[in-house]
Order: C-alpha cells, then structure tokens, then sequence
C-alpha cells in the first residue's frame, strides 16, 4: 500500500496547475513534432532545454518526457496516412498502416494505433512503477553476448516483413546491411566507403533513408498512376475501427505491451527492435499470414503497442541506474543535472517528488495524448480526400523541408532525393524497403555487439554458449531456422 | 502613369537590394550577430556548454552569440564550414579536443591548429578513471600493479574509438607501460553499464555521472586526468600524484578561420574573458561537471600546440 500513498503524493505533483500544463504541453509538441518528419524528439527536448532551467526540476521532466512519449504517438500518423515514417519505430507501422489507408482504413488505422498507444503506454508506466528494480538488475545482464544474441534474432526477423517474398525481403536486408557499413567502424574508428567524404563518416542517416525510399519513393509511383485519387478515396465505412477490427487488434495490443515493455529496458534500439519483432510475431501467429503486407490491422496494433511501450519502459535504465538509454532519455539526464539533481542508483529514494511525480505525469499525458488524438483522426482523415495532384508535391516539400531540418544541410536533401530514386526503382521491382531500413540500423550494432564480445573474450567463440541468457536467445534463433524442416517433417508424416 | 510607377517601385527595390548587399559602413566590431558553429548534433555535453556561452555572451559582446549546429563527419563538417567562412570574425567554431585534434590526427583531416586562430579556451572536462564499487583495486597504483602482473587482462570499456575515454587510457598504457583490452563502447552511458554490469573492469566517465554511482557504492574513483583535483571530488587525486606523467583535458574553444584580423580576434578574446568570469555561466559549468579555464588566444595556441603534438605520437604508434 506503500507505493499508492507514494502514488498519491506523485499526482498532487502532478495535478497542480502548472505540472498539469506542462505536462499538456509536452504531449502536445511531441505530437507535433511526431508528424512532422525530419526534426526528431532528440533535437527538439534539445532546443526546449534552455527553457527549462527556469523551472522546477519535476516540471522540466515532466515537460520533456511529454515530448519523448508523445512523438511515439505522432509517429504513426505520417507512416499511415502518407507512408513517412517519422521516426525509426514507425517503420514497420508503414507497411500495413499504409496498406489500409489506400483501402479507405485509415481512420481505423489511426484509431488502434492511438488507443493501442494509450493501452501500451499505461501498462508500460503500471510496469515502470512496480518493476523497475528487478528490470533495472536484467538490464545490467545484458553484456555484449547478450546483445549479439538478441541482434541475432532480430535480423532473422527481418525476412518476415512485408507481404512479399522471403528471398527479397533477404535481398533487401543484404543491401541494408551493405548500407549500414558506410561510414567509421565502430571498433577501429577506420572510414569504410566514404571515399573521403567527411559527410559520410558517420554513416547514412536513418531517417533520411527511411524518408527517401517511403515517402518519396511512393509519391513517384504514384504519380505514374492515373488511377491514384481512386484508390485513396476514403469510403467511409465508420470512421473508427469496427467491433472485428477491435477483436482482431487485441492480442496483437497486449503481446506488444508486453515485448515492448521488456525490450525497451535494454537501453540502445529498444523500441525498433520490438516493433519489428512484435510484427514478425503477429504474422507468425497469424491464421492467415498472407494478410500481412495487405492492410492487416493486426500488423498495425502489435508494433505499435510494442514501441510505445518501450518509450515509456526506456526511462527505467535512467530512474533506477542513472544511465540514459537513448538520446532523448540522455537529455532529460541533463536536465535534470543542471538543475543540481544527479540521477543515479539513489534517485528514487533521494528525489521521491522527481520519481513519482513523473509517473503521475505519464497516466495523466497519456490519457491527454489519447484525448487529444483521437478527433484529430477525423481531421487526418480528411487530409486524403485533398485530390492527388494537390497532396503529392506539398507531401514532396514537408519531406524534403524535414531533410534539411536534420541536420541543416543540403547534403541530406541530396541523399533524401537519392534514395527516393531507389525507392521507386525497388517499388517497381516489387521489392519491400522495410527490410533494407531495418538490416541498416541492426546491422552495425550486431557488428558493434560481435566484435566487443569477442574482444572481451579474446576470440573465443564460446562466450555466447556459456552465458544463459545468449545461450537461450540463440537457440530460440536456431529453433526459428529449423522450424520450416520441423514442419515439413510433420507433414510428410503425416500424409 | 502606371507603367512608371511600377519603375519607380523597382528602383527603389533595386536600391534597397543594393544598401543592403554593400558592405556595412566602417562600424565597429561586432555589427551583427556572431555565428557560432558546433560542429555537433543537439544534447551532448558539447551542445549544452555552448548554449551556456551563449546564454550571456551577448552582454560582454554587444551582439547576440548564435549557436548553429552543423553536425556530421566526427566533426569535420562544421569545422570545415568555419575554415572555409570569410574570415571576418562572425563566423567561429565551437571545437573541441575530440574533432580538432584526435580526429583531424586519427582521420588526416585538415581541421587542427593550422587551419584555426583560437580565440579563447573556454573550459575543459577532466576524464575520471572508476572501477566497480567491489573491484579489488582500491588506488590507482593497485589497478596498474594489476595491469603489470597480468598483461592483457584488464577490461577497459571506452566510450567510442579515439573517444575521450580511449585516449587519455592509451596515454596511461605508454606512461605505465601496461597492456589492457581495449572494449569500445557506444558512448559514456553505455560503457558505464557494462563495468556496473560486471562486462567489464574500468572506465573514464564525467563527474557529475559518477558522483551518484560512488554515493550508492556502485562505483568507485581511482584517479583524474586534470592538472587539478576536481573541486566536486577533491578525495580522488591526480594520475600525476599517482606517479605517472599524464595530464590530459577535453578542452572547448572558440576558434576563427586562418585570417581573421588580429584586432577582431583581440575584440572577441575581450568578450570571452569577461564571459568567463559571469556568474550564472559560472554555476551552469558547474552543473555540467566542468570548472571554468579560460585560456587566451596566444596562450591557448600554445596549449594547443603541444596536446597537438603528444597526441601525434600515440595516433602514430597506434597505426603502426
């Protein structure tokens, strides 16, 4: 009962006017800047910063954590209305969000991504709230072959994107990897096809790629199409989801809580990795997997259940350890240094009014992010009945405007535009671009990950059988591989 | 009447366009905001300084200081951005150790000392050497007897190749004549994790990150880099004291392109002088971790100079 006394005391902070319109705010920006492409939460929780040194501490962190869970929310709204993924963790929303909005769905789409959002994000506070520690303990196992491990399974992942076929999504994820190595080496710091380009050596940037080969590259496809304003043409039949789609969202909302609360600890790509899995797994456990690719509502709840669950998970590694899990956590850090609180393994019990008050903030933000997203569907909506002709080049210069924002540079335009040369090419070759996006990111933290492992080991190969938890990661990878022959096997017996 | 009216309203635009593309008249220095480059992304420890000089800045230097982020290429890209600039002095670069010297070193970038005329050394971060709170080192000596004894067999987490980490390490390993294995890490957050999480022995964090850690008997400090002990963890001495010749800082600089005139350099050297004894730029320095060391501009191409030539040596041996 202690904890909701603690609780109680965290909503007194959290309701008092100020905290209240902070919070608003917060959620506010991060929907904003969620659908707006390019300008990621990071940069932005980086400009409002000076802002918050004026404040309380508690304010400031609930004002800028309201932007990091609140961009989650955003995120999806450009994947499924224009298929832009605005951030890393809407990718895989793209591919059967998208798919429904050309099929009149995207107000049902919209609708199981926001209340799949506020579903998840609240179970994931519930989860903060009473887990941390142990979590925080889990967290601390996790070493380079644990890493690998988890890498691994990732990437094999990636073949079950899309609705195509598994030999080019394989395609598709050789490239990506490819892709991910331009730049210096994250072991040695030696440049690797950047041709002396200084621009290069930190790599091709994600968002970019992503924006390029999606958005753009599907402007021009659909440019060549007379048909297009047809297709997208929204009837609508209920605006919302209807009560099959609600059935069918269910499991898929609760299994990616639940992954992506657990992955999300684990600081570094924690809500990437969830949202692919939790698509791989939906389509795995699917009846009728070959819906997947086509606008499969399932498809759409899983990851997005998964990644807003590991937002608001991400913040465990920072309330109970002291150490930032992803940029934009890692500027909340900040913040809270200047304003003379050093987190650490202490902060719970040193700063109770920090602590709970921002898990109060995080119920209040999320029932505020749900309140204020769901009439904006019908708005959204309405956006695909503006004819094609009109929407193309305005969807043409909010990426490109995006691109520039990045990074200030016109280089990133360039590539932007590069990429969407590709992405139609491969849209025309009926290749999917999910699975290249994603090998791009994994591909240099698995690199990263391996190599690390074996240095620490000095080359031995055994480090990943000797440690339970790599050990069991892989052979659920193996397991996976095998599972194609297992039923085969069972088939032929069988008949 | 009509068609004249028109040329009289595209003259007078002509002639704005025109006061306004003719240089300025002889005004004095600063006549316009001053640009100031970071050649980093937003957030990092790199980024909040910067926004802490600029936050006063405009009262010493009669003009607002506008940090502009140009990220990208470990540095290089902003810092040649500010190379390139005219050098008129509105245009300075917010560099640092990490991309002006290692970076321009390890990567033969043309971004080190002979491209840039400091203009004044504005603080610098000290790197602090902790271990676990159970490692069985108790002083900096006891790690490095063990490190003797058992060559190889130290695990150092880093915080990135050549990061601020990796270097001052590689500086102690040519000192002490020890040999470690070397783990790089993604960054200052991630390599604490793995010593906290028993993945590996020792790493360099900043103060501020670490104080909580050793409050909580997670961590333990072993030694600093300064020239100084830090005022916020005045127990924990220098490696020097430690009996190992080693000072190494990341400093951060503002730094004009080659040919900037010398009486703007001075201008903007005055400005940052005065900055650095403000009080409030003072106490978010602090917050930040880092004291405040200012360094004048002849000075600091001196410091410059010499960091420069000792992180020569050790890229050098290292690429062999």
């Amino acid at each position: 009962m202690e904890i909701l006394s603690l609780l109680a005391q965290g909503f007194a902070i959290a309701l008092t006017p100020t905290n209240l319109a902070y919070g608003f705010v917060g959620a506010l920006v991060g929907t904003a800047i969620g659908v707006l492409p390019g300008l990621g939460p990071p940069a932005t929780i980086a400009l409002l910063l000076p802002i918050t040194y004026g404040m309380a501490p508690t304010s400031a962190v609930i004002l800028l954590a309201g932007i990091f869970y609140g961009a989650m929310y955003g995120g999806s709204t450009t994947s499924i209305l224009l298929n832009i993924p605005g951030e890393a963790a809407s990718v895989v929303t793209c591919i059967d969000g998208y798919q429904m909005a050309r099929q009149g769905r995207a107000g049902a789409a919209l609708a199981v991504s926001a209340v799949g959002s506020f579903v998840a994000g609240t179970a994931s506070v519930v989860g903060l709230m009473l887990l941390a520690p142990p979590l925080a303990a889990f967290a601390l196992r996790f070493g380079a072959p644990e890493y690998t491990a988890l890498l691994v399974l990732g990437l094999m992942m990636v073949g079950y994107l899309g609705g195509g076929s598994m030999t080019k999504g394989l395609m598709m994820a050789a490239l990506g990897l490819l892709l991910g190595m331009v730049g210096l080496d994250p072991i040695m710091g030696s440049p690797r096809f950047t041709y002396g380009v200084f621009k290069l050596s930190e790599g091709f940037e994600f968002v970019l790629v992503a924006m390029g080969l999606f958005g753009i590259g599907e402007v021009l496809v659909n440019v060549e199409r007379s048909t297009v304003p047809e297709v997208l043409k929204t009837r609508i039949r209920g605006l919302l989801a209807s009560r099959e789609e609600w059935r069918a969202a269910g499991l898929p909302l609760a299994r990616g809580s639940l992954l992506g609360f657990f992955v999300g600890v684990l600081p570094g790509g924690g809500a990437i990795i969830s949202s692919f899995v939790s698509y791989a797994i939906e389509k795995k456990l699917s009846r009728h997997p070959e819906r997947f690719g086509q606008g499969a509502i399932e498809g759409v709840a899983g990851p997005e259940a998964a990644n807003n669950a590991a937002a608001t998970s991400s913040f465990i590694p920072l309330l109970t350890l002291g150490i930032p899990g992803n940029a934009s956590i890692a500027l909340i850090f900040a913040a809270l240094l200047i304003h003379g609180i050093r987190p650490g393994p202490l902060l719970v019990s040193e700063q109770p009014a920090v602590f709970w008050g921002l898990i109060a903030s995080m119920y209040i933000g999320n029932l505020v992010l749900l309140v204020l997203n769901l009439p904006l569907i019908r708005l959204w909506v309405k956006l695909l009945e503006v004819p094609y002709a009109i929407l193309a080049p305005f969807v043409v210069v909010f990426v490109l405007v995006g691109a520039y924002s990045v990074n200030n540079s016109v280089f990133d335009v360039g590539t932007t535009i590069a990429f969407g040369a590709v992405g139609y090419a491969l849209r025309k070759l009926d290749f999917e671009p999910a699975p290249l996006v994603l090998a791009m990111i994994l591909g240099p933290q698995l690199e990263a990950a391996l190599r690390r492992s074996l240095i620490y080991s000095r080359g031995d190969l055994l480090v990943f059988f000797e440690r339970p938890i790599s050990a069991a990661l892989l052979a659920v990878a193996v397991l996976l591989l095998l599972s194609p022959l297992v039923r085969w096997a069972f088939e032929r017996r069988a008949v | 009447m009509r068609t004249s009216r028109t040329l009289t309203l595209m003259l007078a635009a002509l002639l704005a366009a025109l006061a306004a593309a003719s240089p300025a008249p002889a005004q004095e220095f600063p006549a316009k905001p001053v640009e100031l480059v970071l050649p980093f992304g937003p957030g990092g420890s790199h980024d909040l300084t910067a926004r802490a000089v600029a936050s006063v800045a405009h009262q010493y230097l009669g003009q607002a200081l506008l940090v502009v982020l140009r990220p990208g290429g470990g540095g290089a890209v902003g810092s040649q951005q500010v190379i390139r600039a005219k050098p008129d002095g509105y245009t300075l670069l917010f560099g640092g150790t990490g991309p002006n010297t290692i970076f321009a070193l390890v990567q033969k970038a043309p971004i080190g000392p002979d491209q840039f005329v400091p203009v004044a050394r504005v603080n610098h971060s000290p790197a602090v050497l902790a271990v676990r709170g159970d490692a069985p080192w108790k002083t900096f000596r006891e790690m490095v007897e063990y490190a003797k004894k058992n060559p190889g067999k130290l695990n150092f987490a880093n915080t990135g190749p050549w990061g601020a980490a990796d270097f001052p390490m590689r500086l102690i390993a040519r000192a002490a004549g020890i040999e470690y294995n070397n783990i790089p890490y993604d960054g200052g957050g991630p390599a604490l994790l793995a010593v906290l999480g028993g993945h590996a022995d020792a790493t360099f964090g900043f103060a501020p990150q670490l104080i909580p850690q050793i409050a909580a008997g997670k961590m333990r400090a072993l030694a600093v880099t300064g020239a100084r002990r830090l005022s916020i963890m005045a127990g924990v001495p220098t490696v020097k004291e430690e009996g190992f010749d080693v000072t190494f800082t990341m400093w951060r600089a503002a730094l004009a392109p080659k040919g900037t005139p010398p009486a703007v350099v001075e201008k903007l050297e005055a400005a940052f002088r005065k900055l650095a004894e403000d009080r409030s730029f003072k106490a978010l320095i602090k917050q930040l971790g880092d004291d405040v060391d200012f360094q004048g501009s002849k000075e600091f191409a001196e410091t410059w100079r010499q960091e420069w030539e000792t992180a020569a040596q050790i890229v050098g041996a290292a690429k062999k």
